[in-house]
């Protein structure tokens, strides 16, 4: 028996508050003006080719009292600025509020100029050479490395091939086993012909990585969403929150070719990091080298890093000590829920300064 | 938000008593005595042309998203009504528009009285449309409607023979692209038969999931739609089958890409104009180049701080009391260094190689 109450004027109300939501709405998109993303005050220190290595200021009455500065690795997959996408929704700034010394390396845009850059020259040259850079600026022989989903992973093989350079390293929604069953992104690319489709397209554009990641879930990511936000189109700080959201996950650079064909064979396909089998440059990568402390930070309801992914690192890195922090939350909300604010960042904090 | 909103109650009644006799003399111009069959859909779509216009275009995007997914919520609460529609029995009602529903991922979309539903399956392809757009000469869907089927096994019959005569290679080149036409339309039909498949399950799932709690609202149909939409797609992408499909579907395009790419450099080499594989030859050697040459300063700099090294404890040494030719030697040796110490760091140092 069907239980279908739905009478025609509640329809009719239904209808007409939803057609009052997007008329009201509409003002306020439209006075959204710009929608800027990244808040925290910072300087570059020092460039190569695109990349940006940024050193962040501290608040006003904040002193870095970490002596070891923290270098944040993201993915080449999407921009940065998530890690500081609004004021009340920074990491970086909770990673400054607790004493470090945050420093960011900015990929950039590549375009078919950095199509022949290699796994090797993104860990050995460019994160090896920032490395470098930090490490003179503040006269110590190494320093710590917060490691974000792929960064994560590029983190784990430079801390492998260059141990004496890591104080700690701490990684977040990080894979390192690659073909758990409920990885979808692993199982669907095992039937792609990746040497044809980089040798045939080059860089990889980001719309192809954003149909990858919407069609995790298409319907409530291109559909759902959108009614969801009719809901709050009458609060302008809502609206603007949203569009930068918005603005976050279609803003995706493209992948230098070389590099992706290397990451989706060996990792995805291979499944090599968890063998001891990737090889960069002149060097293979094993786990059991990682000697320094490691916190290792995975998110419960992750769909693009599902926990099993990440959490076989305990077993594999030489560290004597090694945490695991599990947030209740996505791969996206650990970043910039409210309870990642009060729960990730200030763990990630405390850890370093016990350390 | 400004006085001069674009939207208030008032406005919204005028606007609405407007369209309607608009729409009412356009039908009795053209003939047609029918009411609008979604006065709704048809009002929201009057009023979105109408302020599209002052809209910055970024966010038109994203505006008609909502639009769009407003249509999708309200639609198949509509349809539940006009099933109800002179029917004592809601139940039954409600159960003829969900069998209605099933039944239409069987039909040709063009008078499908579910449309918006069964449209809302054809996300996963429509995003795949926009993508293959990005990274092919035609539009997504050009190859979608291309026939198939017998005519495919007898052009693929066709496309076999072999090129014959000065043009031969040429022919055998476009024959290769043919093929790779026909490849990727076979796989955008099995892809899209996988959705349609899919869609269906959908609909008898909700089916399901309705009996158990009463229906209230157009947002709690639409959000069980989506749910079940959601459930069945997380269980039937995971399977191999799946994998299989969507390897081919990418693969499929890749090779059609490649082949138009084959056609493109030779006729580039013809006119001598620089061809893609040329160029990422150069852009190759030039990463080498520049990873070599990276190489080197790296080493460079590790010597230089190895000798300042040196050069400072030379200078302990010295200065700690020593023979004169002890402290000469030294001297000499530092003197002879002195050009390669390193200058002082800029603020922002740039790589240079």
């Amino acid at each position: 028996m069907i239980n279908f109450q739905i009478r025609p004027d509640k329809l009719a109300e239904e209808m007409a508050d939803y057609s009052r939501k997007l008329g009201h709405g509409i003002e306020n998109l439209i006075d959204a003006g710009e929608i800027d993303t990244g808040v925290t005050a910072r300087t570059a220190v020092y460039k190569e080719d695109k990349l940006v290595l940024y050193r962040y200021d501290h608040p006003e009455g904040v002193e870095a009292s970490n002596e070891a500065p923290l270098l944040i690795v993201y993915a080449l997959v999407n921009r940065p600025y998530m890690t500081d996408i609004q004021e009340d929704r920074s990491t970086i700034r909770g990673l400054l509020d607790s004493g470090q010394d945050v420093y960011l390396i900015d990929w950039g845009y590549p375009d078919s100029s950095d199509y022949a850059l290699t796994m090797d020259d993104y860990i050995n040259g460019y994160i090896d050479r920032c490395v470098d850079h930090i490490c003179e600026e503040h006269g110590l022989d190494s320093i710590n490395i917060l490691g974000i989903c792929q960064g994560g992973t590029f983190s784990l093989c430079y801390s492998s091939m260059h141990p004496d350079k890591v104080r700690n390293l701490v990684t977040m929604v990080t894979p390192v086993d690659f073909q758990t069953p409920d990885n979808l992104l692993s199982s669907w690319v095992q039937h792609i012909d990746i040497d044809l489709l980089v040798d045939t397209i080059g860089n990889i554009p980001g719309e192809l990585l954003n149909w990858t990641f919407l069609s995790l879930k298409p319907f409530s990511l291109t559909g759902q969403k959108y009614v969801n936000m009719v809901d709050v189109l009458d609060d302008p700080k809502k609206v603007k929150n949203f569009l930068r959201m918005e603005k976050w996950i279609f803003d995706s650079p493209d992948q230098a070719g070389e590099t992706f064909r290397q990451f989706i064979k060996d990792f995805y396909q291979k499944n090599a990091l968890m063998a001891g089998e990737v090889e960069i440059g002149d060097n293979v990568v094993n786990l059991a080298n990682i000697s320094c402390p490691v916190l290792n930070i995975y998110a419960q309801q992750d769909h693009l890093v599902p926990p099993d992914a990440s959490k076989p690192l305990g077993g594999l890195v030489g560290s004597d000590d090694y945490t695991e922090l599990a947030f209740p939350g996505g791969h996206i909300g650990i970043y910039v829920s409210g309870r990642a604010q009060k729960e990730v960042t200030p763990a990630i904090g405390d850890w370093l300064n016990k350390r | 938000m400004t006085k001069n909103a674009f939207w208030n109650d008032d406005w919204m009644s005028t606007q609405r008593q407007y369209w309607e006799q608009w729409n009412n003399m356009q039908q009795q111009a053209l003939g047609v005595k029918q009411p609008p069959a979604n006065p709704w859909e048809q009002s929201m779509e009057h009023w979105w042309s109408a302020v599209q216009g002052s809209m910055p275009a970024a966010k038109q995007d994203f505006f008609s998203k909502m639009m769009d997914q407003g249509k999708n919520y309200f639609q198949m609460a509509e349809q539940a009504m006009q099933a109800a529609n002179g029917q004592e029995n809601v139940s039954d009602a409600w159960s003829k528009m969900l069998s209605g529903l099933t039944e239409s991922f069987h039909q040709t979309p063009g008078n499908n009285p579910f449309k918006q539903s069964t449209a809302f399956w054809e996300m996963p392809m429509d995003n795949w449309n926009r993508t293959a757009s990005a990274l092919s000469p035609v539009p997504g869907d050009t190859l979608r409607g291309m026939p198939h089927g017998d005519v495919k096994e007898h052009l693929e019959r066709i496309l076999g023979t072999p090129g014959l005569g000065y043009t031969r290679e040429s022919q055998t080149q476009y024959q290769s692209l043919m093929q790779a036409v026909m490849d990727y339309q076979e796989a955008m039909a099995e892809y899209s038969l996988f959705f349609s498949s899919m869609g269906e399950k959908s609909a008898k799932l909700l089916q399901q999931k309705i009996g158990d709690s009463p229906v209230e609202s157009a947002r709690q149909l639409y959000d069980t739609w989506v749910g079940c939409c959601e459930e069945l797609y997380a269980e039937d992408v995971t399977t191999e089958d799946y994998t299989k499909l969507h390897g081919r579907l990418v693969n499929s395009l890749m090779v059609l890409k490649s082949r138009y790419g084959e056609i493109l450099n030779e006729s580039l080499s013809t006119m001598n104009i620089p061809t893609r594989d040329d160029l990422r030859t150069i852009q190759i050697r030039m990463q080498e180049q520049r990873r070599e040459n990276k190489k080197l300063g790296s080493e460079v700099a590790a010597l230089r701080r190895e000798v300042m090294k040196m050069q400072a404890e030379s200078k302990a040494a010295a200065s700690k009391p020593a023979t004169k030719k002890a402290v000469k030697t030294v001297k000499k040796a530092t003197k002879k260094k002195a050009s390669l110490r390193k200058k002082k760091a800029p603020a922002v140092k740039r790589s240079t190689n």
